[in-house]
């Protein structure tokens, strides 16, 4: 059938299974969209779940789609799954092997930089508390709407307690909410590269960051993608090695 | 089958030959840097990249001694494709996805 405008409305939990024939339609969960074209299912987190819908689920063109049902797409319904999968975890690392000219940061000063942003933004985010439960909740209270001022607590968070795992995780997520959110490379990648910095001796974590750099380069057409891609790999064995990964 | 504590059902990265489903017992799933403990109260399902012949995408690993049924693609098909166990493999995929993703 042929749709335009809303295919699922906010609240309403979907009853049936839509496969994109043609055209677009968007869905958004926690404030960020994504763009679902041929052959991906409409809704298909809330069909399995049987959850409602955050928000409106749309066809941004003229969009044809057909319906189905989990029994008949099984195999290609777990490919998707998959495929989102692949997202999340595109590579690994070995840190007794990295040089730092191998991550080209090419001289930017990332503190300088963000101060940069920072000023741009005219942004204050306030005073991080000196206890670090305190300190680590208000930064994980701060929704999505509060992303940059996110960005700058996350930052002091590291400066005010730099031998704490928690920087790694936050420098991390925060930078993954800046790509999604805001879909700011610079300040992404910033961050990313920070926890190679400053938590070289968490291998996890900076496995993760270079994975995330790694699809991000391969995002925007940088073939230094292939770089982070061949230290992933060195690392990944390193982790693998010690059953770390 | 049984796992002892600290053995692996699978491995992220590696081959998916069978789908399992645990029967007693609890297990850490590894996704990424995300972790999610399961019981044999669900039933839970591990290792459906199996059944598209992709590498396995977490690893599962016994916190205790812990059963399961372990199935090859066409077994799990054939039995549990079409019924509420194959129903509730695919939700729980897609949860802990949604999840690592930030969706939920």
């Amino acid at each position: 059938m042929k749709v335009e405008g809303v295919i699922f409305r906010s609240g309403e939990v979907p009853k049936s299974l839509f496969k994109i024939v043609s055209g677009t339609v968007r869905e958004t969960r926690n404030k960020t969209y994504h763009d679902l074209v041929s052959g991906d299912y409409v809704a298909l987190l809330e069909y399995l779940l049987e959850e409602p819908i955050q928000e409106n689920v749309v066809s941004t063109e003229e969009t044809e789609i057909v319906e189905t049902n989990w029994e008949d797409e099984y195999f290609e319904i777990i490919k998707k799954i998959v495929s989102l999968r692949k997202v999340i975890t595109e590579s690994s690392i070995d840190l007794n092997r990295i040089v730092l000219d191998d991550f080209n940061f090419g001289g930017t000063d990332i503190d300088e930089y963000l101060q940069q942003v920072e000023a741009l933004l005219t942004l204050s985010a306030g005073e991080l508390p000196d206890d670090k439960k305190e300190a680590l909740n208000l930064i994980e209270g701060l929704d999505d709407e509060k992303i940059l001022t996110k960005v700058n607590l996350v930052r002091k968070f590291i400066e005010k307690f730099p031998l704490e795992e928690e920087g790694a995780r936050l420098l991390i997520e925060t930078a993954a909410k800046v790509y999604i959110v805001l879909n700011d490379r610079y300040i992404a990648k910033s961050f990313l590269k920070k926890v190679l910095l400053c938590y070289s001796d968490m291998p996890e974590y900076c496995y993760e960051a270079i994975k995330t750099l790694q699809g991000i380069y391969k995002d925007e057409g940088n073939i230094i993608w292939r770089r982070y891609e061949k230290i992933a790999k060195i690392l990944e064995v390193e982790l693998r090695g010690n059953d770390g990964i | 089958m049984e796992f002892e504590p600290g053995q692996d059902i699978t491995k992220d990265g590696e081959k998916g030959e069978y789908v399992y489903i645990l029967k007693s017992g609890k297990v850490k799933i590894r996704l990424g840097l995300y972790e999610f403990v399961v019981d044999g109260g669900g039933p839970e399902v591990f290792g459906l990249e199996s059944l598209v012949g992709e590498n396995y995408t977490e690893t599962c690993t016994a916190l205790e001694n812990s059963k399961v049924i372990r199935c090859s693609s066409s077994e799990f098909m054939e039995i549990y494709g079409k019924t509420e166990v194959g129903k509730k493999a695919l939700e729980s995929f897609m949860r802990r996805t949604a999840k690592v993703l930030g969706w939920i």
